[in-house]
């Protein structure tokens, strides 16, 4: 279940690092740290999309420069926040600007930022970004800037498992609040928006073949591979192989947005209604 | 006097957007700068982040304690433009020193390298850092009207839109009045672009009520410029012409913003097909003194209608005073967009090489200055130019709607009266 296993998957051998994020973690996660590429691998398979990747860039032997494990993992695993802690010193660009590049969330800077408070405040901050990423690419230009900004909250919210109050706390709102805003800007209510977001990252997660339904059902925080399948046959009346046929994190965002779109209409229609 | 920030929950507007669709914080930096210089830009900008994000702590709860002497001694190291060294070196020294809890000099600083890197067209770089300085500046309503502003250079629309509700809400609860007014037209600007007019409407009727209410008539006359385009572009001609001369009269104390409100509200007709209208207006807006820029831009307007209605002299004159003016420094920002209605002037009377040399030129100015908005509309230009067939239509066939006429004599009468007063 989101949130109920709360790792912290690392690969890096600085053991003064190590300590620190150790500090930083206390109470929050559980470190399982991997002996190499090939492990981590194998634990981020297993791992739900909550679970926040540290790496050192270069770990491991391979000729200097960034290590080919780091790319292959972010390429594999587009739903996990990857972030990596490395010095940043000068001439380092063309590694920092290909980090960018290949879709790490954020570099912390060792020997600058590597303060505990420092730690916890950017994996905090990142852990929603690979859903809020995928969202901002598929969502039309024309999208609210409100709108959107209650959307990357749910996002990072959906991550970790949240409900309506914890999206509503996150936006320092009431629930009630929290509801009026989804339906002026022409968003689902709470509930429903975090179900999609959900359903989104388990799109996301089912067109990776590897994976089985039930593996994604467990890591997205559905009890079962029948509760992710009753869950898109409610929303989307297909079933996990339909979608994977056609793309499914691009079907469910189309849905999505169609949905979003007809609240807006039925909204317009009822301020037309009520001015008449 | 220190403004109290305003507290989350008391007003009722989501976050504002502080991300487009990158993963990693500072891309922008990366793509926009190299090297060294970009590393430290880049670092600085991460440092500001994690300070606004948490604004009560001290220096070592952040930051490793020598961050500051390395920094500084990067910077000395690294050859950087001293405009923007000295406020990265401003940042630097706040670090891990007692000037961190003084969050509104690390927001000038910030400011600072917004505005450098704005002057460099690095329009990414100058959100991050206009976005940074507003998150440290918490309650400080100007700052997020210019992330607004900032935003919608860098063509993020949903960002700028969040950021001026957000500046709205600042705005009102510190009763900054210009800045809501600001607020509000640039709201309607975002709306604009996005199609959405209703909104637009609404929002610049808010920032003029409320400009017109506290004696703002510069502002006053902006939004009701903004009034009359969107009914220009609705082709609401009888709208237009009901706003325009209120505008006229807002811009009374403020003169030296007429003519390009005239040029405007002409260049509309124009871009709706009433060149006939359009270009005695034109004609007489260039016996008045304009700023180079915005001259630049009138002789465009005035080369393209004079094309489209076959006056060849006409478009000569503008020609050859506008091609001196393209090349100087002042009119580098709307070169290529200027160029383009020229290009557009010169295909209308069918002079297809002048038409060609121009558009080229428009092209290479448009690429150096990554204005993509521009290159597009030259490529179906010059596509047209190549396979030699007309652009816009000769005189029209039939009579302008009459509000059409009176809009257009309206501004005759102005730009007459400006011409006239230009030359005593």
């Amino acid at each position: 279940m989101l949130g109920s296993r709360a790792r912290l998957l690392l690969l890096h051998s600085d053991r003064l690092f190590r300590e620190r994020l150790s500090r930083a973690c206390a109470g929050r996660f559980e470190i399982l740290l991997a002996e190499n590429w090939e492990a981590l691998r194998h634990s981020v398979r297993d791992a739900p999309p909550a679970s926040p990747v540290l790496v050192d860039p270069y770990e491991g032997d391979h000729g200097g420069g960034l290590a080919p494990g780091l790319r292959q993992l972010l390429m594999d695993f587009p739903s996990m926040s990857i972030l990596a802690a490395c010095e940043v010193r000068r001439g380092a660009y063309d590694d920092l600007r290909q980090m960018g590049e290949w879709g790490i969330s954020r570099v912390i800077c060792l020997d600058e930022e590597d303060t505990p408070l420092a730690i916890r405040s950017v994996m905090e901050q990142t852990r929603g970004r690979p859903l809020q990423v995928m969202l901002r690419r598929v969502l039309p230009p024309g999208t609210s800037g409100r709108a959107l900004a209650i959307l990357m909250a749910a996002a990072d919210v959906s991550t970790t498992g949240g409900g309506a109050k914890e999206l509503a706390r996150s936006l320092y709102v009431t629930p009630r609040t929290m509801t009026r805003w989804c339906q002026r800007f022409g968003l689902p209510v709470p509930r429903r928006l975090l179900a999609w977001m959900r359903i989104l990252l388990a799109a996301e997660l089912l067109d990776d073949p590897g994976r089985t339904v039930m593996e994604v059902a467990l890591a997205c925080g559905y009890s079962s591979d029948n509760a992710l399948r009753n869950a898109l046959r409610n929303f989307l009346d297909r079933s996990p192989r339909q979608l994977r046929d056609v793309g499914a994190f691009h079907a469910v965002a189309d849905a999505f947005e169609r949905e979003m779109v007809a609240a807006r209409v039925l909204r317009r229609t009822m301020r037309r209604e009520k001015r008449a | 006097m220190e403004k109290k920030p305003r507290k989350r929950g008391q007003n009722r507007v989501p976050p504002p957007l502080v991300r487009g669709d990158e993963r990693m914080d500072g891309t922008a930096i990366l793509s926009e700068f190299e090297g060294d210089a970009a590393i430290l830009i880049w670092k600085s900008l991460l440092n500001l982040l994690l300070v606004a994000e948490h604004p009560a702590r001290c220096p070592d709860d952040l930051f490793a304690p020598d961050t500051s002497v390395r920094r500084i001694r990067d910077l000395r190291a690294v050859s950087l433009d001293p405009v923007v060294a000295a406020p990265l070196t401003e940042i630097a020294t706040t670090l891990t020193g007692p000037g961190l809890s003084n969050q509104t000099r690390l927001a000038d600083a910030s400011n600072s390298v917004s505005a450098w890197a704005l002057g460099q067209g690095a329009t990414g770089t100058a959100l991050l850092f206009g976005q940074a300085s507003a998150l440290l500046a918490a309650g400080d309503a100007p700052r997020a009207v210019e992330v607004g502003r900032l935003a919608r250079l860098h063509g993020d629309g949903a960002r700028a839109e969040s950021w001026y509700w957000e500046a709205i809400a600042r705005a009102r609860q510190a009763q900054e009045w210009r800045a809501y007014v600001l607020a509000y037209i640039g709201l309607g600007k975002v709306y604009v672009q996005r199609g959405t007019f209703p909104a637009a409407r609404r929002a610049f009727a808010r920032a003029a009520r409320r400009a017109r209410r506290q004696r703002f008539h510069d502002l006053y006359g902006w939004a009701l410029h903004d009034q009359a385009a969107i009914a220009i572009q609705s082709h609401d001609w009888a709208t237009a012409r009901r706003f325009v001369p209120r505008a006229i009269n807002a811009f009374s104390g403020n003169p030296a913003l007429v003519p390009r409100l005239i040029h405007d509200v002409a260049f509309g007709l124009m871009e709706a097909g009433y060149f006939g209208p359009a270009l005695p207006v034109f004609k007489e807006l260039a016996a008045v003194a304009f700023p180079p820029r915005d001259r630049l831009l009138l002789l465009s307007s005035l080369a393209r209608a004079a094309g489209a209605l076959g006056q060849e002299e006409d478009f000569d004159r503008a020609w050859i005073e506008a091609s001196r003016l393209v090349d100087e420094p002042e009119t580098a920002k709307g070169a290529a967009g200027a160029l383009l209605e020229i290009t557009r002037g010169a295909a209308n009377l069918r002079r297809w090489d002048l038409a060609l040399s121009i558009g080229l030129r428009a092209q290479a100015l448009a690429e150096t200055r990554g204005e993509a908005k521009v290159r597009l509309e030259l490529e179906a230009v010059l596509d047209q130019v190549a396979r030699r067939t007309a652009l816009e239509g000769r005189p029209e066939a039939s009579v302008p709607p009459v509000e059409i006429v009176e809009l257009a004599e309206d501004l005759l009468s102005s730009a007459h009266k400006l011409a006239g007063a230009a030359q005593s």
